[in-house]
């Protein structure tokens, strides 16, 4: 196997790999760029569970849902709290702290908006996006080795390559003196 | 021919954009180990200035970010008009390089300046997240912001045309049916975990 082929199959390996993430993460993109094209739908649950009286620290009832947890509200003997996952589900929930009663409200964010929030979580999220993006370095680079190696793109294809880092290089030095 | 035709896209689009990418990917692994904590310490400094009689703080405050040569906080939007405890037209910047935080200090005739300067990894963040749908009194944010906004589009477009070379020639490749079946897996976990 030549060197060329092993780095195209690396090329299409990484890729095919990194396919879903990066499909969410360009579709995310374009949801935060361009918020107004498509409206974000969200949709809400109410549901009643039943917990045991007396608690009165929101930390212990939160831990029923996997998030984060913000927004707590302690006020006339109710506990109220809200907790976000990391796709930016939420749960509100107002807990009686005589009766333990707890009303739970769940709204989903639509698809595109997950997919933006894919986008922007911390956690695994983070990390699974350092990966693809090391995906996404090594298909630059063996990219640039496959297409150099094609003779007859060379000329065309160097000159946008020149042009479009020699313009990029600027803009970045350039905006990062002030 | 279609196939050429696909690959050509897939190629051109990819150098067109090299750059753009690039950045895209370090700023990716850069962010578990990226806080906003990490910019620089502010630093104070202090500077002479007159507010002309007569002038809305809307004009003072475009002035000031002239005279700091804070071109990448143009426009002066709205929020960055603000008045302290004391009264004092406060100006609060927010540019890629960072913040400066400006009092006007009238009766003093001199200006306090509280500058904290984004690391290089915060800088590039702010960058790969500039897109066309954002407007900037800089040309040169302006370019970016309109040249990322086709990086993004094209980065939509290869992965389209990659999938597309992949159906029409590759899909026999052993390796290849692993690295998609992985993927797909690892994300579908992910977000079955998470959501």
């Amino acid at each position: 196997m030549s060197i060329y082929q092993k780095l195209r199959a690396v090329h299409l390996g990484t890729a095919l790999f990194s396919l879903a993430f990066l499909l969410a993460y360009g579709i995310g993109a374009v949801e935060f760029a361009h918020r107004k094209w498509v409206a974000g739908s969200e949709q809400s649950t109410v549901e009643t569970r039943r917990f045991a009286p007396g608690v009165t620290d929101a930390r212990i009832l939160a831990r029923e849902w996997r998030g984060e947890l913000a927004a707590i509200e302690d006020s006339a003997g109710a506990l109220k709290f809200r907790v976000t996952t990391s796709l930016g589900r939420t749960f509100e929930v107002t807990y009686s702290i005589a009766t333990g009663e707890t009303t739970v409200k769940t709204t989903t964010v639509s698809f595109l908006r997950t997919l933006a929030w894919m986008h922007v979580s911390r956690g695994s999220w983070a990390y699974a996006a350092a990966l693809v993006s090391l995906g996404l370095l090594t298909l630059g680079a063996t990219g640039i080795y496959l297409w150099f190696q094609n003779h007859k793109e060379r000329w065309i294809g160097g000159s946008l390559l020149v042009v479009e880092v020699v313009i990029a290089l600027g803009l970045i030095v350039s905006m990062r003196g002030g | 021919m279609f196939l050429r035709l696909i690959k050509k896209l897939h190629t051109y689009a990819g150098l067109l954009t090299f750059l753009n990418l690039a950045v895209y990917g370090v700023v990716g692994l850069a962010i578990p180990f990226m806080r906003e904590s990490k910019s620089a310490q502010p630093i104070v400094s202090y500077r002479d200035f007159t507010v002309p009689a007569n002038m809305t703080d809307r004009q003072v405050a475009e002035r000031i970010c002239s005279l700091l040569g804070l071109s990448l906080a143009t426009p002066v939007n709205n929020a960055v008009i603000q008045h302290d405890a004391a009264n004092n037209l406060f100006l609060d910047f927010w540019h890629a390089n960072g913040r400066d935080q400006v009092t006007v200090l009238e009766k003093e005739g001199r200006l306090r300046i509280e500058t904290i300067r984004n690391s290089l990894a915060l800088y590039l963040y702010v960058l790969h997240e500039t897109t066309a749908a954002f407007h900037s009194g800089d040309w040169r944010m302006q370019f970016w912001a309109d040249y990322n906004e086709f990086a993004m589009w094209c980065l939509l477009a290869m992965i389209a045309s990659g999938f597309a070379m992949f159906l029409g020639s590759r899909t026999g490749s052993r390796l290849a049916q692993i690295s998609l079946a992985a993927g797909c897996c690892l994300f579908a976990a992910l977000y079955f975990w998470t959501r």
